[in-house]
């Protein structure tokens, strides 16, 4: 099932563009922001997103929950964002790279943990995917499913295994906070 | 193993990080949305090229660059009247140069000797324009339309959208202030391109003019003049500002210089260099920033030295090693940070540019710190190359957390090491195949970040897992194997054996690693490669396309 499967016909009250946009702002440019590790990405791609949902509005709008439509083009805008920065590991390259990154990550504020994000975007993405949804917006696996495009199962065994590996990673932080 | 109490302690963690995901990311107020930047008006003009693309940052519209340096390599024997007159070196006569100290917490990065290989594209070289060729004044370009889905790049996938189509503005002048200059539209890119530069639309085509004339509105008129061509762009003569004159042709990247890093991870790469070494200080977990140091030669004369001055925000010339040289600075846009990048050339020998170039954020790099580094800089002897490389090839092993696989040398003599990361290792987590070069591509099946590969998705013997990383000009394969693996065969499509990767292991970890045939991603050829799993028997049990 994918996300345009869910588009109701005939809705009563179907959203506007605008009510999408200000109750969804906020929740995409997070799910961009912990997916890229650019507060400043995150935005660009929410911006993306929600200008293409615009644009295609006549088919996004009809849909039973637009701002999974969005999600999902912010997701997987933001594995294409980590793939295009990984194409080249090399020089200048790198720099302009490492320097927005340690910009993000010194401006971000600690509250947000960035260094659990970082351990979430170095998942495998579908993992990293599913976990940023189900923590950011405590999402149910059947949404998290039927956003992604996947099967529930298959977002079970994403979350339980980046869990796990979430568990692994960051355990002596974890343990450092407890004493 | 992890009980329930860690996954429990991860969630509480979890669920306070993501709170305040949530809490920072609503401290903002959501920006206005402005239909203005989403014209409707695209069904009215249907011949139009999908040209224009959703904002979503120049950074990260990575994928155009492919295109941009793919084309400028093309165009790498093309000369321009910097040219190379008997009285100078050919480019198989260039030297190399390294640091001759190198400065703390920096270490080799890569190493590239050799012109950069590149897949061919669809750029056109920059005009430059000048009284004579130590003083380029104006630069007119095509430029190369924008991809930010990425769908150039060798891993896009299948489906990539490469012609949505969201607004009138093109995507590189979306952030930039729109200008008149009668007739056609233009967009002032200061900004974005460095020094002075206009972004004007020609028909369907966007051209590119910067430079430095002594007449501020100077660029604006030729804006309005310029024509362009299937893939060059060229000021009319009597649009050209008094006493300049062509000064012939030039690959757009080293004309942008590090601005062309805003168009992509490989947009800094100039394809005429013969020999670049990077040397790089990491940046740190905690957001320390970090910095970059690079010793470039290319072939060219007084045009080549002096061509940075056309994007600079601040241009001297001073003396380096007893020649006449071109300090220069840019800065890259606010999206990537403050870096000022220093650039400083000059002819060593006649026909033989050398450039150091730096940009450090902590700690900071500037000018005199250039000229120091520049004056110190000693030839690199062809004998020392290979272990410039294994150094590259060998970065970060030391590191808490790294675990040494093992080492080889490809078939075209690139020095390889691999080995495995943990997650707070400074090199990326997980299985890594190092080169050791400078240009390197790297995909993967799913899973995995950066260039390691963690985590494998199933316990299969090969785990569903694989990657291939590229140097120049040869391509490399590998992946996890679990204990029953006891030889690893890659296939082609039709079955045939192509050759045994290399079982390796260490600390409990283990790994193949296979040459490929053939450089595979950016040919389309990893389809065809396919990687079988053997146990001791010799019966297959496992495989996977690649």
């Amino acid at each position: 099932m994918t996300t345009d499967d869910v588009a109701t016909e005939g809705r009563d009250a179907r959203l506007g563009f605008d009510d999408v946009y200000r109750s969804d702002w906020h929740p995409v440019v997070a799910l961009g922001w912990t997916l890229t590790g650019s507060r400043a990405a995150g935005e660009e791609l929410a911006q993306d997103a929600f200008l293409d949902a615009y644009r295609r509005w006549d088919h996004v709008g009809t849909l039973d929950r637009p701002g999974a439509w969005v999600r999902r083009a912010v997701a997987n805008r933001a594995v294409s964002h980590r793939r295009h920065l990984r194409v080249v590991e090399a020089g200048s390259a790198r720099l302009a790279t490492a320097a927005r990154v340690a910009q993000d990550a010194a401006s971000s504020p600690p509250a947000t943990d960035p260094a659990f994000w970082a351990a979430v975007r170095a998942l495998p993405e579908r993992q990293a995917q599913c976990l940023a949804l189900h923590y950011l917006e405590d999402m149910a696996i059947d949404a998290i499913a039927a956003l992604l495009d996947c099967r529930a199962s298959t977002v079970r065994v994403h979350l339980s295994r980046g869990r796990r590996t979430l568990a692994r990673t960051l355990a002596p932080t974890t343990s450092e906070e407890d004493a | 193993m992890t009980d329930d109490r860690t996954l429990a302690d991860l969630d509480t963690r979890a669920r306070a990080a993501a709170a305040g995901v949530r809490t920072a990311v609503a401290d903002r107020p959501i920006p206005a949305f402005d239909p203005d930047l989403v014209r409707i008006d695209v069904d009215a003009r249907p011949e139009r090229p999908s040209r224009t693309r959703p904002a979503i940052g120049l950074l990260a519209a990575a994928a155009a660059v492919l295109v941009v340096v793919a084309a400028v390599v093309a165009l790498a024997g093309q000369g321009d009247q910097d040219g190379a007159p008997a009285d100078r070196l050919g480019a198989d006569e260039l030297r190399r140069y390294a640091l001759g100290e190198v400065p703390e917490d920096y270490e080799v990065a890569g190493v590239q000797d050799g012109p950069v290989g590149l897949p061919d594209g669809e750029l056109g070289p920059a005009t430059v324009y000048g009284s004579d060729p130590s003083h380029p004044v104006l630069a007119v370009a095509v430029l190369p339309p924008s991809d930010p889905g990425g769908c150039a790049l060798p891993d896009a996938p299948d489906d990539c959208e490469t012609d949505v189509e969201s607004g009138d503005v093109p995507l590189i002048a979306q952030d930039l202030p729109s200008i008149d200059i009668g007739g056609r539209r233009a967009w002032d890119a200061a900004s974005t391109i460095g020094g002075e530069g206009v972004i004007v639309e020609v028909g369907d085509q966007l051209a590119l003019v910067l430079g430095t004339p002594a007449r501020a509105d100077a660029l604006q008129d030729v804006a309005a003049a310029v024509e362009v061509g299937a893939r060059r762009a060229s000021v009319p003569a009597a649009a050209l500002p008094e006493g300049l004159r062509s000064l012939g042709d030039v690959p757009l990247t080293t004309v942008l210089g590090q601005y062309a890093a805003s168009l992509g991870p490989l947009g800094t790469f100039d394809p005429i260099t013969t020999w670049s070494i990077w040397y790089s200080h990491p940046v740190s977990g905690e957001g320390v920033a970090g910095g970059t140091i690079a010793v470039t030669v290319r072939a060219g004369g007084p045009l080549q030295v002096a061509l940075p001055v056309l994007a600079a925000v601040e241009r001297e010339q001073v003396t380096v090693r007893g020649h006449p040289a071109i300090l220069t600075r840019v800065e890259l846009g606010a999206s990537a940070g403050p870096a000022s990048w220093w650039s400083l050339r000059w002819e060593e020998r006649p026909g033989e540019v050398v450039e150091v170039l730096t940009a450090a954020l902590e700690p900071t790099l500037d000018a005199e710190d250039v000229q120091g580094l520049a004056e110190d800089i000693v030839v690199v002897a062809a004998d020392e190359v290979p272990g410039l490389r294994q150094q590259v090839a060998d970065r970060d092993l030391n590191d808490p957390g790294v675990t040494l696989l093992g080492r080889g040398t490809g078939s075209d003599g690139t020095q390889w090491t691999f080995v495995h990361g943990t997650a707070d290792a400074n090199l990326a987590s997980g299985l890594v195949l190092r080169l050791g070069t400078t240009v390197t591509r790297w995909s993967a099946s799913a899973g995995g970040t950066g260039e390691g590969l963690e985590d494998p998705p199933s316990s299969a013997p090969l785990a569903e897992q694989w990657a291939i990383v590229e140097s120049d000009g040869q391509a490399w394969a590998y992946g996890p194997a679990t204990p029953e693996v006891a030889a690893v065969e890659i296939h082609d499509g039709a079955d045939g054996l192509l050759g045994e990767a290399r079982l390796l292991e260490a600390d409990g970890i283990r790994g193949w690693v296979a040459e490929l045939p053939t450089v595979s991603t950016s040919t389309g050829e990893a389809d065809e490669i396919v990687v079988v799993a053997l146990d001791a028997t010799g019966a297959e049990i496992d495989r996977g396309q690649m």
